[in-house]
């Protein structure tokens, strides 16, 4: 009994450890980054272009490449993700081609990144070059679909996974068809997951930069459509922690940093605030 | 003499290799409750979910023999299993309605039929949930989310929601075991209410059920009916030693 | 209103109704003794016949509706008391149905005729007393079912005193006496069935197994 307890006592603490130190350190980098960045954040920091001779020059550029970057990848990737995972879980009999698509997907998530930016770099950039402009916003977002694409697919996937199969009984029974019960029954349903992929897969171009150094390119200029070459925050960190040796240098990049978090943050509280609104509409 | 809704004639039904049901012969009477029973394993929801063609969604099932449904057969190739499962209408052992408002979990079925007219799905909501003895319990908040009622109410919804489609037949795969005994109650009672309008296929595991709500008993054995009367006959004065052992509780 | 309380309603007229066809078969003796009537008797004798199709209806709709309805607690037995009441009521027509026998032989007897005639009060009070039952079973009356005994007590008494009359007065031979008091005696042993109704409606409405033979 009390052998237990103790038991019980030492169990419960490494639980406490690990959590707090998980927290911890998400704490310690935010406030670490706020604390160099933040007071170096202005509106002009925000609104003004990029020299890099100037140490007080903005990143609107970045910030816009960002957000481009970020919406045409998603553009591109969650249909695709969607149906693909559609196909896989409701379409598909089990067999061996699912099984090897689905081993397909589990490797290509595991690639490292800088493998899809030679990839990218090779296809998009160089063969595609005619329809992709070269080093561009498209010929990176590309580039970054096809690299989320599996993650997303199998988020995606999970969540089709959890939808009770009791629900397409259900609807098959009141004369719906497949497709009807997956536009009506299944998609909505599964919203709430496919959001939560989405937010993953922000999470995941935002931070990305190895891609798209070699697929759209390190122009600081404010990119003019898709078929611009541009800076994300990312690679504008990279290259300001790689070049910068200055300490006006330093602090522009940690205020990029702060100003790259908050741009997740908002992005999420976007992403969120669309689905409640999508979830309203539908049910 | 009494109006014939399923004429079944030879009907075996296999998964893979194995052999769920075997040459079954059962005459289904309109505006009836026919409860079906046996042990587990024993056929009755399979021969269940044949009479909408349910089976079709499960890999490696292969059926042969005739349905007749008022003289036409269903388990031919040529029949539109969509058209057929908006006149048999089916209720599930767990309830299931969609995580959607009540009004939009009744409209589902009739809006997949392409009906649009808000003044026509108003009505059908109404006059489904009343049929089920739901309406006065939720007319106040239909477009809430229905999986904020209750199990029984939520089982009820799913009966409205079947209802809404006009079917000729509900069928019913153990509608109450995830209820407590009140909402079973309700739910019998309904039944009992519904059989002037519908026929009705029950599957249950509660002899006291199929006592209570049916009309018509056929007990399943082994992918068989081994015997099939009025539900008085066969729970006062069974034929068959084997139904009289299920029914009685010594095996099964 | 829930199925069982329909059926089982149902299931209660059926008995109240065989309660009244008993009681007006007792009627009818009544105006037999009083009134001599060849047909009427013959009547008499005819309608138990009635009476136990009763009998045969109420223990099959009581069967159904145990096995359909599956009840219990006082829904059980209210299914057992119609059973048993109507079993009590069957014998209760059965003896109507001898003491009509016993007028249609014995009407070219003015002497028993003349005995019967002044027994007649006491069927009366047959009558009232199968009446008072059917309404306590009726009303679920569970004080009424414990009163009404005491009348079976009077009956008795009174039966007891006429029975000594007849042989002492000597008014009849002793086959006419013989047959007199084994009349006497069937209203005698309708009175107990009556009683024993009183003890299935207390069965009823409180569960208990009374007894009123061992009141004292």
């Amino acid at each position: 009994m009390k052998k237990r307890t103790v038991l019980d006592g030492i169990q419960y603490a490494f639980i406490f450890l690990a959590s707090a130190i998980s927290i911890l350190s998400l704490v310690v980098i935010i406030v670490f980054v706020l604390q160099k960045g933040l007071s170096h954040v202005s509106w002009n920091f925000l609104t003004n272009s990029f020299k890099p001779s100037d140490p007080n020059s903005g990143i609107l550029p970045m910030l816009v490449g960002t957000l481009y970057t970020v919406g045409l990848t998603l553009l591109i990737a969650t249909p695709v993700a969607i149906f693909s995972a559609l196909y896989l879980n409701e379409y598909a009999k089990e067999s061996k081609i699912t099984e090897v698509v689905r081993f397909a997907i589990d490797g290509l998530a595991s690639v490292p990144s800088i493998v899809y930016g030679l990839f990218g770099f090779s296809l998009f950039v160089t063969i595609l070059q005619p329809f992709t402009n070269g080093y561009s916003i498209l010929s990176g977002s590309l580039t970054l679909s096809i690299m989320i694409l599996p993650v997303l697919i199998k988020t995606i996937e999970e969540t089709l996974k959890t939808i009770p199969n009791e629900m397409r009984e259900a609807s098959y029974a009141l004369g719906a068809s497949k497709v009807q019960t997956i536009f009506k029954v299944i998609l909505p349903t599964s919203l709430n997951g496919i959001i939560s992929a989405i937010i993953l897969a922000i999470g995941r171009i935002v931070s990305e930069s190895a891609p798209l150094l070699l697929t759209a390119g390190m122009v600081y200029y404010m990119p003019q459509g898709i078929f611009s070459s541009s800076r994300t925050l990312t690679t504008h960190l990279y290259y300001l922690a790689s070049e910068g040796v200055s300490d006006e240098q330093r602090a522009q990049a940690f205020a990029t940093a702060t100003v790259l978090i908050m741009v997740i943050v908002v992005l999420n509280l976007i992403v969120k605030l669309v689905a409640k609104r999508i979830q309203k509409k539908v049910g | 003499m009494e109006e014939i809704k399923f004429d079944v004639k030879n009907l075996n039904l296999f998964y893979g290799d194995f052999q769920a049901l075997k040459n079954l012969n059962i005459e289904i009477k309109a505006n009836r409750v026919t409860a079906l029973i046996g042990p587990s394993g024993c056929g009755k929801s399979t021969f269940l979910r044949t009479l909408n063609r349910m089976n079709d969604l499960v890999d490696g099932v292969k059926t042969n023999g005739e349905i007749r449904m008022d003289g036409k057969n269903i388990l031919s190739d040529k029949v539109n299993t969509i058209e057929l499962r908006t006149k048999v209408g089916m209720v599930f052992q767990k309830p299931n309605p969609f995580p959607m408002s009540i009004y939009d979990n009744i409209a589902y079925g009739p809006r997949c039929q392409g009906i649009k007219d808000k003044k026509v799905l108003d009505e059908l909501v109404e006059s489904s949930l009343k049929a089920a003895a739901l309406w006065d319990d939720v007319k106040d908040r239909l477009n809430k989310n229905a999986m904020g009622m209750s199990g029984g109410q939520q089982q009820r919804l799913c009966i409205a929601r079947a209802i809404a489609m006009k079917p000729e037949v509900i069928l019913m795969d153990e509608p109450t075991s995830a209820l407590d005994p009140i909402a079973t109650q309700k739910i019998e009672e309904l039944i009992d209410v519904l059989k002037k309008e519908y026929t009705i296929l029950i599957v249950t595991h509660s002899m006291q059920q199929a006592s209570r709500v049916s009309d018509d008993t056929a007990f399943f054995l082994l992918g068989e009916i081994v015997e099939f009367d009025t539900t008085l006959n066969i729970f006062s004065n069974p034929k068959n030693k084997k139904t009289e052992e299920y029914i009685t509780g010594r095996f099964g | 209103m829930l199925k069982l309380d329909r059926k089982l309603e149902k299931l209660e007229t059926s008995v109240r109704h065989m309660g009244k066809q008993v009681i007006e078969q007792h009627k009818n003796c009544e105006r037999l003794f009083e009134q001599p009537d060849r047909s009427l008797a013959r009547q008499v004798r005819h309608n138990d016949e009635i009476i136990n199709n009763y009998e045969t209806n109420i223990n099959e709709q009581a069967i159904a509706d145990i096995v359909l309805l599956r009840p219990i607690a006082t829904d059980l037995r209210r299914v057992i008391v119609a059973i048993k009441i109507a079993s009590d009521l069957e014998r209760i027509g059965d003896y109507a149905k001898s003491m009509a026998k016993f007028v249609s032989k014995n009407l070219d007897n003015p002497a028993t005729m003349k005995i019967l005639k002044e027994a007649s009060f006491i069927q009366h009070r047959l009558v009232i007393m199968l009446e008072d039952i059917m309404e306590a079973y009726k009303t679920k009356d569970v004080t009424k079912a414990y009163e009404i005994p005491t009348q079976d007590k009077e009956l008795e008494a009174l039966l007891q005193d006429f029975r000594k009359i007849v042989i002492k007065n000597n008014v009849a031979d002793l086959e006419d006496a013989f047959n007199l008091s084994s009349l006497y005696r069937t209203i005698g042993r309708s009175s107990d069935h009556a009683v024993n109704i009183c003890e299935h409606i207390v069965y009823l409405c409180k569960g208990i197994q009374y007894d009123f033979d061992k009141e004292d």
